[in-house]
């Protein structure tokens, strides 16, 4: 498209977010200018597959050094420069480098206070405007146009609706290609969580398992996430939606415009001021009536701050949450190595894994008071990772590192990663830091953040679950990491810009759009007036299809 | 595409080198009896040769690893020889062990706590990488580390 003077819309951010939008938007007819502060990275540019280049020396990062945020501890004092490991600027964004993890948010998620009866007093909880129902329509758009790979009704009842059962035919949901080959360890642990009465699952996943739109299967290549997917069969913005707005002749795709400030006239939107970051000289402005912001939480707050979007509720930033965390180790000296077996029947050493286990999402379990939990990502040690990162995290050397490779070379392991619900805090919060610059001369982020009782309490009751079913399977826990107060930054980020019906106490209403400046919309994760339980990609997607449905 | 140029020569004095070659050895250690490879036949200490004589473009904490290697290797020398009265490269492999696990704690005398702890961290990673890391780099020498471990090909056997 020829380069557009007014757009009907600027998209501020090519990521899951943005790229959406773009797609949504043209397809309506509308011209779009999206301003991606990185640089456009070709498949090409994310070979030779090379941990050290890409995980050690953080290839694609923004660098600690020269462009951080600033994390300041739970004591108000303690603060430190951090490495925002989570950023792909770059076309595309996060997508670029995400594990593509795609569950669904549920009632559970939407609705949180109907399971978390009473939620501590010192926190924020509160239920979204909507439920599950008004959001699956596109739930199922997200997955058709990213192209998510899995299996629907996997759960006894009356969970099915969960990974898709359609209520209204009684048929189950088809997500658009089967799961990706199961990981050769599914059924030893499915056994063994039948016994304790859970039920894993094949995950969802924007990882094609087979040709889809003319991107190719994955070939378990063992390099994937915090990695670019030079085959592409890993679903991004760029090779979905992204491509289809550049496609519709109305999406002018703008590289390496950093985004400085919103423009506003009064309570309506103008435009947005920026800078080429090849070319930084003089800031340009470009003007629309619909600006549509999704950076990721952090820098969306960032951003409104550095503009001064009238904030009568002093709320813009406030209310960050990351996801409590946890993950733990263990070996099955009654297994063999996984391995993919002569007929090919499930996935090479080097590989996703498959499950996904949610039985500890709603927490029904008298000897405890915590009642809405969150859901374990099971991996192979050998997973994802490559070779370095997975010694490396042993922290071990000399014999003790032999006896560790030793029985990561000859017996099956499994590797948990929780995501769980998590206590929004007014405390938890953006702020800007005027002694810290970036390279173009503006304040980073200043965040504070620490994590409450509860998530504590909820990820090691969490872990201990599992701990405690694999030990009953014959496994030996090698290593164990709750979460802690302190979290320096996550990738999941959400919730500093809460939208909600009531505008005395949320910064965007239900559409998305600022309450005080017509016009500014956002879409990446700011919106989530609280975490949620699950990788939040799928649902910021679909949330991002539902907005612009509406926009006008 | 990313291309990685190594340099022509590497970056240590033949004695840091031997230094350094000689606590590699023991903290990825090869074990003849049970087939493990270790540092020693992975080259690793090749690849942070080559890696310490690359620029802040390849990684922007390489100068810094340069100056604390450089500073540091003499100070532990004189430490050897005051606990054990012989130089590094002569340490015998218990001394050794003995040796990086007073270092990993900080304990190791007249050297800074900090210093020293950032040091073991520097030699453990980096020895990591040299085993591990795709044979382009220096290390992993015909990838032995890979094969035995049995990533991304089945596990091969060594003697």
């Amino acid at each position: 498209m020829s380069r557009t003077s007014k757009p009907d819309a600027i998209i501020v951010g090519s990521g899951a977010g943005g790229g959406t939008a773009a797609s949504a938007l043209t397809k309506r007819g509308w011209n779009v200018v999206v301003l991606e502060k990185g640089p456009n990275r070709p498949a090409d540019e994310f070979v030779p597959y090379d941990e050290l280049h890409f995980q050690d020396h953080k290839a694609l990062r923004p660098a600690k050094q020269s462009d951080p945020m600033v994390y300041v501890h739970p004591d108000g004092k303690k603060e430190e420069t951090v490495e925002r490991w989570w950023i792909g600027n770059m076309v595309g964004g996060s997508t670029m480098l995400w594990e593509a993890n795609l569950p669904r948010y549920t009632d559970e998620d939407f609705q949180v206070l109907e399971i978390l009866k009473e939620p501590p007093p010192d926190t924020s909880m509160v239920n979204w405007p909507w439920r599950y129902l008004d959001f699956k329509r596109y739930f199922e758009q997200a997955e058709r146009e990213w192209g998510v790979s899995g299996l629907a009704n996997q759960w006894p009842p009356p969970y099915q609706e969960l990974t898709g059962f359609d209520e209204l035919t009684g048929r189950p949901y088809e997500y658009p290609m089967p799961p990706i080959r199961p990981h050769a360890s599914t059924p030893f642990l499915t056994d063994a969580f039948a016994k304790a009465g859970m039920h894993p699952y094949l995950s969802p996943r924007g990882i094609n398992s087979r040709t889809y739109n003319g991107r190719p299967g994955c070939p378990f290549c063992g390099y994937c996430q915090g990695y670019g997917c030079a085959v592409n069969d890993r679903a991004s913005s760029t090779n979905t939606v992204l491509a289809r707005a550049l496609e519709s002749g109305r999406c002018d795709l703008r590289p390496n415009q950093y985004v400085t400030r919103i423009l506003f006239d009064k309570n309506r939107v103008r435009g947005v001021e920026y800078i080429d970051t090849q070319d930084s000289a003089q800031p340009k402005i470009l003007e629309s009536s619909r600006v549509i912001v999704s950076i990721q939480a952090i820098e969306s707050a960032r951003l409104f701050l550095l503009s001064g979007i009238p904030d009568p509720n002093k709320m813009v930033g406030k209310y960050l949450t990351y996801h409590t965390k946890g993950s733990a180790e263990l070996i099955f000296k009654n297994t063999q190595v996984w391995d993919e077996g002569p007929d090919r029947k499930y996935q090479p050493r080097t590989s996703l894994g498959s499950l996904q286990l949610r039985d500890l999402y709603a927490i029904n379990d008298a000897s405890t008071y915590l009642t809405k939990g969150g859901k374990f990502s099971i991996y192979d040690p050998f997973t994802i990772y490559p070779v370095i990162r997975l010694l490396w995290g042993t922290k071990l050397w000399g014999k003790a590192l032999q006896d560790r490779m030793l029985e990561l070379r000859e017996y099956g392991g499994v590797s948990f990663s929780f995501t769980g619900e998590t206590m929004s805090m007014d405390t938890n919060r953006v702020e800007l830091d005027s002694s810290r610059l970036d390279p173009w001369g503006l304040p980073v982020a200043r965040v504070y953040y620490r994590h409450h009782q509860y998530d504590l309490d909820l990820s090691r009751y969490a872990l201990d679950k599992v701990i405690d079913v694999m030990t009953n399977a014959g496994g030996e826990l090698r290593a164990i990491s709750p979460q802690t107060i302190e979290n320096t930054g996550y990738g999941h980020n959400h919730g500093t810009l809460r939208c909600g019906n009531d505008p005395g106490t949320s910064v965007l209403g239900p559409d998305c759009q600022s309450w005080t400046v017509k016009g500014l919309y956002v879409v990446d994760a700011a919106w989530m007036p609280t975490a949620g339980a699950s990788n939040p990609g799928l649902t910021t997607i679909a949330n991002a299809y539902r907005v612009c449905d509406q926009m006008n | 595409m990313w291309k990685l140029v190594v340099p022509e020569s590497g970056f240590f004095t033949p004695l840091e080198r031997a230094q350094v070659g000689a606590m590699f050895k023991v903290l990825v250690p090869a074990d003849r009896h049970r087939g493990i490879p270790g540092a020693n036949d992975a080259l690793a200490i090749q690849f942070l040769d080559n890696l310490l004589a690359m620029g802040s473009d390849v990684y922007v904490e390489i100068p810094e690893w340069r100056e604390l290697y450089r500073e540091t290797l003499p100070k532990l020398e004189e430490t050897a020889f005051k606990v054990y009265a012989r130089a590094l490269v002569e340490l015998s492999d218990r001394q050794m062990v003995e040796f990086l696990q007073y270092m990993q704690a900080g304990l190791l005398p007249s050297l800074d706590v900090v210093l020293q702890k950032q040091l073991f961290t520097a030699l453990h990673r980096h020895c990591l990488q040299g085993c591990f890391a795709d044979p382009r780099w220096g290390g992993n020498r015909d990838r032995i580390m890979w094969r035995w471990l049995g990533y991304l090909q089945p596990p091969e056997e060594f003697s």
